[in-house]
């Protein structure tokens, strides 16, 4: 009797689930679709995202300070990486440390291995979980396969999690079910530089499509002059090799599946988050599928993907290896409700392990389960608000015998739970038709990265004849990083110009900085030294942006295109138990930065030129010879004077196929000092693209 | 309390004044090619926006536009909007065409994908044949899409606005995609 009831009662639920997923999946009755970049962009004449509220938008209307980096820029800009393309973006800072080494900060913060941006492609997490950084020439995408770039500056933890502490880059590639991209390009330049990058797409009737590409360069790096002799010896020669497939299907009307894997291997000399110069490798891989339905009950997507890195590192003076291994399953459910509220809950389930030879004793991980939700309201036709609330709740593991000089116990590692609150809140008012006010308001978190909290490795420094046993350690009591953020930004269209002016003022304060176990003072016992990750206190930042960028009006004989910008920034570190580097925020960031630009296109000539100045900053060094006996671990101070850099493309379209174009980047000085690692050299590149 | 001590001749000479002001410029206006109720980038964020429709027009579709029987400038406006579709503009996978169409012919006129409610078109009409057909009415006059006389409106400068009405669309038994819906303004 029991055993009918229940299995009446199972075939009951099975029923009405299967009745509640047909209501689910019960598209309109055509094909639609997620978001079609190409048709919407064209339809509202301007970029759409998903990026700042995960809703839909027109990128005039985010409640967020988003840049769009578009195709035709980023063809335009010549360059061959993206933290070229990223470096013209005003209240970005780029650090380059090598010719496939470079970091990324932005509003400041930039550091080696900087772990508060959380960057993406296609949604799809591409920093490396060990110390919550991007190597970004490890990312496995073709600069011809990204039809673009978005850049949220400011915490959007709400939205994307962890890590989304100053800003979010989104990297939005073709769509193989609509977008037909075919492309080679070849470039050669100097540095001994060699290259080539393929994109090819096979659409099957209107129903499915898959976009191949692959590419790979070689070059000779920058000449590592003012670098110590150990570590020039250290320095191996950079090349990079990618493939990546994407494919995705309408398999129903409204309902489409993606499914994507890459693999890309790299080595590259560059500054380690220790500022240790080493020569690294990564061999990263990563699958996904994804499936996405415009349903009754809104836009439905399901997201699934895991990340490989076998990351290695060889140095005069430090070596190891971190091998990492992340999974993410993501649903979401985006539906507007009425004519004026869209709301989108979502839930996100992430585990991510580690295992490393020297770095770390048994592995180290962590599970992490969220919740978010967002509310958009049209409150009017022309004002918006938006509020966005996550939970994240973290719980972290560990295996293996830790060292017994670090203190911590395996229950202080099973216990370890953190659980965190962040926001995002936003009103946007499209005061008239050619003003745009935006107040925005967030909460945004930095979670403590596995290096934070599970590195566990003994050294010893030299003291006459003496060996002082060193302890770093990670620490599984960090808490997280939060960011908080206020902004006022004003967008003002100028349509006798046929241009835009944007300036935004913030206010940016970052409690329980995290410092890492190469950034913490020693502690000496008498016979060890230990450093021990700690929170170490907070900073604030006050800035404001201010740029123009217009074009002059469509069907004119030539297109001009102009931009300037200027940002400022000012941070005050209140940070203890802090040696250098990677928490001197307030000298590590340029106060005043400066970008221009411009382009011309007539007929099939295409010329174009940007310039950055920006102002001194000081970035830190440490080397095979600074272990010592007084501070334990030291790294020097390299004060960068201001500088400018300049990059220039002059392209022309050899037939309906084919362009040449020249590039130039940093042409200015043969070598230019842009940080702690070997000064920057010009390059030039020449480069032919064929597009069918 | 105040009195107006204007003398009533200057006053009507005044009001004649005025009357013939305006009589000038409409005359003027009369002889002058009336600007269309749409541009051509109406038109073109017309048929864009009918990509997003659920279904999408078919490869044949057209597009009616519909003006008053027996009013030349609502019939000229008719032809002028149409005209802008020119051999046709893409519609998602699909390339529309249109031609003008007299409200008093539509329902001999065929299956239009879409009706342009024109300059002075019975909007009542255009809104009763597309609640028949379930197809969508779309005018450039915003005050009978928020009065539930027309379905969709646009605008395309100086920023491209695009306003539907739901009550409207439903009793057409139309849908759009969910992500269009989240970036137009609904009533």
């Amino acid at each position: 009797m029991s055993r009918t009831r229940t299995m009446s009662a199972v075939n009951r639920l099975t029923l009405l689930g299967t009745a509640c997923l047909a209501l689910l999946l019960r598209p309109g009755t055509a094909p639609a679709q997620s978001i079609d970049y190409g048709a919407s962009e064209a339809l509202f004449g301007e970029p759409v995202t998903a990026s700042a509220t995960g809703k839909p938008q027109r990128v005039s209307d985010v409640p967020a300070n988003m840049e769009i980096i578009t195709a035709d820029q980023i063809r335009r800009s010549g360059a061959d990486n993206l933290p070229d393309i990223l470096r013209f973006v005003p209240g970005l800072d780029v650090r380059r440390y090598g010719i496939a080494a470079a970091d990324i900060g932005v509003r400041g913060y930039a550091r080696p291995a900087n772990p508060r941006l959380l960057v993406l492609v296609n949604g799809q997490q591409v920093y490396l979980d060990d110390y919550g950084r991007t190597q970004w020439y490890a990312l496995p995408v073709e600069l011809d396969e990204i039809r673009q770039i978005e850049v949220v500056k400011g915490p959007n933890t709400a939205l994307f999690g962890f890590n989304a502490a100053s800003g979010v880059i989104n990297i939005v590639t073709w769509d193989p079910l609509r977008d037909r991209v075919n492309s080679v390009t070849a470039r050669v330049g100097t540095q001994g530089y060699r290259e080539l990058s393929a994109v090819g797409t096979a659409q099957v009737a209107n129903w499915g499509g898959v976009r191949v590409s692959a590419g790979g360069f070689r070059a000779r790096d920058f000449d590592p002059r003012g670098q110590s002799a150990a570590d020039r010896a250290s320095r191996q020669s950079p090349q990079r090799g990618s493939l990546a497939i994407d494919g995705r299907a309408r398999v129903a009307p409204g309902v489409e599946v993606v499914l994507n894997a890459s693999v890309v291997n790299l080595r590259a000399s560059e500054q380690a988050a220790t500022v240790y110069s080493s020569t690294d490798y990564y061999r990263t891989n990563a699958v996904r599928t994804a499936l996405t339905a415009d349903t009754r009950l809104g836009l439905l997507a399901l997201n699934f993907y895991r990340n490989q890195s076998r990351f290695s590192y060889q140095g005069k003076s430090v070596s190891g290896d971190i091998q990492d291994t992340l999974y993410v399953a993501q649903a979401s459910d985006t539906v507007k409700l009425g004519t004026s509220h869209t709301v989108r809950l979502g839930l996100e389930y992430r585990n991510s392990s580690a295992t490393a030879s020297r770095d770390f004793v048994g592995q180290v991980g962590y599970e992490v389960v969220s919740g978010s939700l967002m509310w958009d309201w049209q409150v009017t036709p022309t004002v918006s608000v938006t509020n966005a609330v996550r939970l994240d709740h973290f719980t972290l593991n560990q295996s293996g015998p830790l060292l017994a000089v670090s203190g911590f116990t395996a229950a202080d590692y099973r216990n370890r739970a953190i659980t965190e609150p962040s926001f995002n809140s936003g009103v946007v008012w499209h005061a008239t038709n050619q003003d745009t006010l935006r107040l925005t308001a967030a909460r945004g978190l930095q979670l403590p990265s596995l290096f934070d909290l599970g590195y566990q490795r003994a050294s010893s420094v030299d003291v006459g004849s003496f060996k002082i046993p060193v302890y770093f350690l990670g620490s599984p009591k960090l808490r997280a990083s939060a960011v908080s953020n206020l902004e006022l930004g004003y967008d003002r269209a100028l349509p006798s110009l046929n241009s835009s002016v944007r300036v935004s003022v913030f206010a940016q304060r970052t409690d329980d900085v995290i410092t890492d176990p190469a950034g913490a003072v020693p502690a000496f016992d008498g016979r060890v030294a230990r450093l021990v990750a700690a929170n170490t206190g907070h900073s604030s930042a006050i800035g404001s942006e201010i740029g123009i960028r217009g074009q002059s009006p469509v069907g004119a004989e030539g297109s001009l295109r102009w931009n300037l910008s200027y940002a400022y920034i000012s941070i005050a570190d209140q940070l203890a138990n802090t040696t250098y580097a990677l928490q001197d925020f307030q000298h590590g960031t340029p106060t005043h930065v400066v970008v221009a630009g411009g382009g011309y296109s007539v007929g099939k000539l295409e010329l174009d030129v940007q310039g950055r100045w920006q102002s001194r900053f000081r970035d830190y060094r440490a080397s095979a010879a600074a272990i010592t006996a007084a501070s334990t671990v030291a790294a020097s101070p390299v004060e960068i004077a201001n500088y400018v850099q300049v990059d220039a493309r002059a392209g022309y379209q050899v037939t309906e196929h084919l362009t040449l174009a020249l590039s130039a980047q940093q042409f200015i000085a043969q070598r230019l000092v842009q940080s702690a690692g070997p000064p920057v050299e010009r390059r030039l590149l020449l480069s032919a693209t064929a597009r069918f | 309390m105040a009195k107006d001590h204007r003398p009533i001749g200057r006053t009507a000479s005044a009001l004649g004044t005025a009357v013939a002001v305006a009589v000038f410029i409409c005359a003027s206006s009369a002889f002058a090619e009336p600007a269309p109720s749409m541009t051509g980038r109406d038109v073109q964020v017309v048929a864009r926006a009918l990509g997003f429709l659920q279904p999408p027009p078919s490869n044949d579709a057209w597009v009616a536009v519909v003006f008053a029987p027996g009013d030349t400038a609502s019939r000229q406006d008719a032809e002028r909007v149409a005209a802008l579709f020119g051999t046709g503009l893409r519609a998602g996978h699909a390339v529309l065409s249109a031609r003008s169409v007299s409200a008093d012919a539509l329902a001999s006129a065929g299956n239009p994908a879409a009706l342009i409610a024109a300059i002075g078109a019975p909007v009542g009409v255009v809104m009763a044949a597309a609640r028949l057909g379930h197809i969508i009415c779309i005018t450039a006059a915003l005050d009978q899409v928020e009065a539930g006389h027309c379905t969709m409106w646009v605008r395309s400068e100086p920023r491209v606005e695009i306003v539907i009405n739901q009550a409207a669309a439903r009793s057409c038994d139309l849908g759009f995609a969910a992500a269009f819906r989240m970036m137009v303004r609904e009533l």
